[in-house]
């Protein structure tokens, strides 16, 4: 079954679960490193633990693997508690963010290790190591050593190592962290078919937010060992809940307000129309816009949620420009625009400008309404 | 007409004239060769022309040429067949196989017990097993000869366990000399196995669990193979040195036993016979280059590069 990523995006998921984690809490000494986990992962799932570094991302994934115990709570695999399971008993599968080849062994060794281990008969190796090394189109290999390879190459023995065994789920800790930019893209479609193919529950850890928007289902924010938000990748973009994920996945611009009429919020750049469910009259939010959704324009349209602004950054992006537009009272904002050629969109700096925030777009985040620099910076 | 250009070889970054290259060649190793051609090369073939010679009654080596020496090491004497060399030979291999299979056997649990350590520590580790080889050999023999002596606590503390009679001393005796050539040989094998382990990347211990292989199954199929290396290094370093080593069996074997070294020094020293001594020389030279060929063979070159 070949699927085009389109045709991904739109199929049905099973909603039976995989994985679900039960309150999951750890510590290392005296770092709390996951403050009470919970998360049900479906089968068939792209899922994505997002987060920076040091958030428990890792940590929860070698729960799950078992190279980790959790202080508390339990990890549930296909309904079975895997608490008494070692990491040799449990039908999970790992890419390794160093990828752990055995450097000793060639290609088809490597993928056929596991198979060994489980006692496969040697005939059955053979074709299913074949199988699954054409299926990450790295056949040609199978005699090399791991040294012998690029970092891409070693990268499809890792995944074939894997998928070979044909675990209940996979997981991915970070692989292509260590590739470049083209690489990585080309190797993104690829798991993102693979996975689509092969129907397996994919838990793909990363901190990298393009890279888990581009492949995921559901996306779970992580930082400093809770989980910010939980949802689909287009919910999670275009709904960020908080301050937190509304600049860690994209970028935002904030904006702290009062409300002062139903739809309306008084703001640092004037009264400004909010469709989005606003709480009551006189209470204190935070919007949320996304760079892309401000239109500039040299002459103001409308004068309802328009501000006049100055460009103050012109950077040229190729396929898209980034601006910083400053208020006339100095408030900066981020905005993007495509290069599309058709309209006119190529600004330098000190240009005077109009920049209208659709009212539709902008969105009320949850948690604290004012700007915490602190909370953004996830302490 | 074409004019013919010199062949151009890449060296280094730049593209150079065969005339060039050797020149660069000859300036860099150039020393080096001069050395080893003066004091290793030449003696040997000194060496080997004496092991043709004729010893005569004062102990001088002269003509005529003879392979005698050869034929004397292999059992044919005057006085008829006597294998005595051949099993000096055999029993001198042995020695070296227990002391390296001894070695062996500390030095592995020891490597990966100093690379499990942080960095830091490993060093100060490591100092533990280099230091004493700096002590002269014989200070060393002589200090295990007094520890072993009959009035030593050691010794005491062995009579009291019923390990040796009362009276008798620890040395000399067979444990007294694999104790002194382990001591010496330790760190020859310790230091290429552990910069084996120490290369290891340990999150294959966990790849391999993850591809549920058993702890022990880890360590036997992905960690134990990379460590080979270093091992065989190890043991060449030890098997082939301990041939020759004759201090320490003859200081702790009490000087009861032959071995191969002994009779080597025998023959320069007090039975003045240079001739013979060569030939036993080259003997166990050649038998220790054909093990190393075989070696070679089987690994390569590359093997070869990784073992120096």
């Amino acid at each position: 079954m070949e699927l085009n990523i389109g045709e991904r995006r739109k199929r049905v998921l099973d909603e039976s679960v995989d994985v679900h984690f039960k309150d999951i809490r750890k510590s290392f000494g005296d770092a709390q490193v996951l403050k009470g986990i919970n998360l049900e992962i479906r089968r068939g799932e792209f899922f994505s633990l997002l987060g920076p570094s040091g958030c428990g991302k890792t940590t929860l994934l070698r729960i799950l693997a078992g190279f980790e115990f959790a202080d508390s709570g339990a990890v549930l695999l296909r309904g079975q508690d895997v608490a008494p399971l070692a990491p040799n008993q449990r039908s999970v599968n790992t890419v390794f963010q160093n990828y752990a080849l055995f450097p000793h062994m060639t290609v088809s060794e490597n993928v056929a290790f596991g198979l060994k281990m489980r006692k496969v008969p040697a005939a059955q190796i053979k074709d299913k190591v074949m199988s699954a090394l054409e299926m990450v189109e790295i056949a040609a290999f199978a005699d090399r050593r791991p040294a012998q390879l690029s970092g891409g190459q070693r990268q499809r023995v890792a995944l074939a190592r894997a998928i070979v065994n044909e675990p209940q789920v996979l997981l991915l800790d970070e692989p292509l962290s260590a590739l470049d930019r083209k690489l990585r893209v080309n190797l993104q479609v690829e798991l993102m078919r693979l996975q689509a193919r092969l129907g397996l529950t994919f838990i793909f850890v990363t901190h990298d937010q393009e890279e888990a928007l581009t492949m995921s289902d559901r996306i779970a924010v992580m930082n400093k060992g809770v989980i910010e938000q939980l949802g689909g990748v287009q919910e999670m973009y275009e709904r960020p809940s908080n301050a937190y994920v509304a600049k860690f996945l994209g970028s935002s611009n904030l904006l702290e307000g009062t409300v002062t009429a139903p739809n309306t919020v008084k703001t640092i750049l004037g009264e400004l129309e909010v469709r989005d469910h606003l709480p009551a009259v006189g209470k204190d939010v935070l919007l949320s816009i996304r760079p892309e959704k401000i239109q500039l324009s040299k002459a103001q349209n409308t004068a309802q949620n328009t501000v006049a602004v100055s460009v103050t950054d012109d950077i040229y992006q190729g396929a898209t420009g980034a601006y910083r537009v400053k208020t006339t009272i100095g408030f900066e904002l981020e905005v993007n625009t495509m290069n599309s050629g058709v309209t006119d969109s190529d600004y330098e700096v000190g240009d005077q400008l109009y920049a209208h925030l659709p009212a539709n777009l902008m969105v009320v985040l949850q948690g604290n309404s004012r700007l915490d620099p602190d909370a953004l910076e996830g302490k | 007409m074409m004019t013919k250009k010199p062949k151009l070889e890449a060296a280094g970054g730049e593209l150079l004239t065969p005339r060039q290259l050797l020149t660069r060649a000859a300036a860099t190793a150039g020393a080096g060769i001069v050395w080893i051609a003066l004091f290793l090369v030449l003696p040997m073939l000194i060496l080997f022309g004496y092991s043709f010679l004729t010893r005569d009654e004062l102990g001088n080596a002269v003509f005529p040429l003879t392979i005698d020496n050869y034929v004397r090491f292999a059992g044919w004497d005057v006085l008829g067949y006597d294998a005595a060399y051949l099993i000096i030979v055999g029993r001198t291999i042995l020695v070296s196989l227990v002391t390296t299979f001894f070695c062996v056997l500390i030095a592995y649990p020891l490597a990966f017990f100093i690379a499990a350590h942080k960095p830091q520590v490993r060093d100060r580790l490591m100092i533990f097993v280099i230091v004493p080889s700096w002590v002269n050999l014989v200070i060393r023999t002589y200090a295990w000869m007094i520890m072993f002596n009959p009035s030593s606590p050691i010794t005491q503390l062995a009579v009291s366990l019923g390990i040796v009679k009362p009276n008798e001393g620890l040395y000399p005796s067979d444990f007294a000399v694999y104790l002194g050539m382990v001591n010496v040989f330790l760190p020859f094998i310790v230091l290429p196995l552990y910069s084996a382990v120490e290369r290891i990347d340990w999150s294959q211990l966990e790849a391999a669990q993850d591809l549920y292989a058993t702890k022990t199954q880890a360590f036997f199929q992905v960690l134990v193979p990379q460590t080979l290396p270093g091992l065989t290094a190890g043991i060449i370093l030890t098997a082939i040195p301990a041939l020759g080593m004759f201090v320490v069996p003859d200081l702790l074997g009490g000087a009861k036993v032959a071995l191969i070294g002994n009779s080597i020094a025998q023959q320069f020293g007090s039975s003045r016979d240079y001739p013979f001594g060569a030939a036993i020389s080259f003997l166990v030279m050649g038998l220790t280059l054909l093990v190393l060929w075989l070696y070679a063979r089987r690994v390569g070159e590359k093997g070869m590069r990784d073992l120096l």
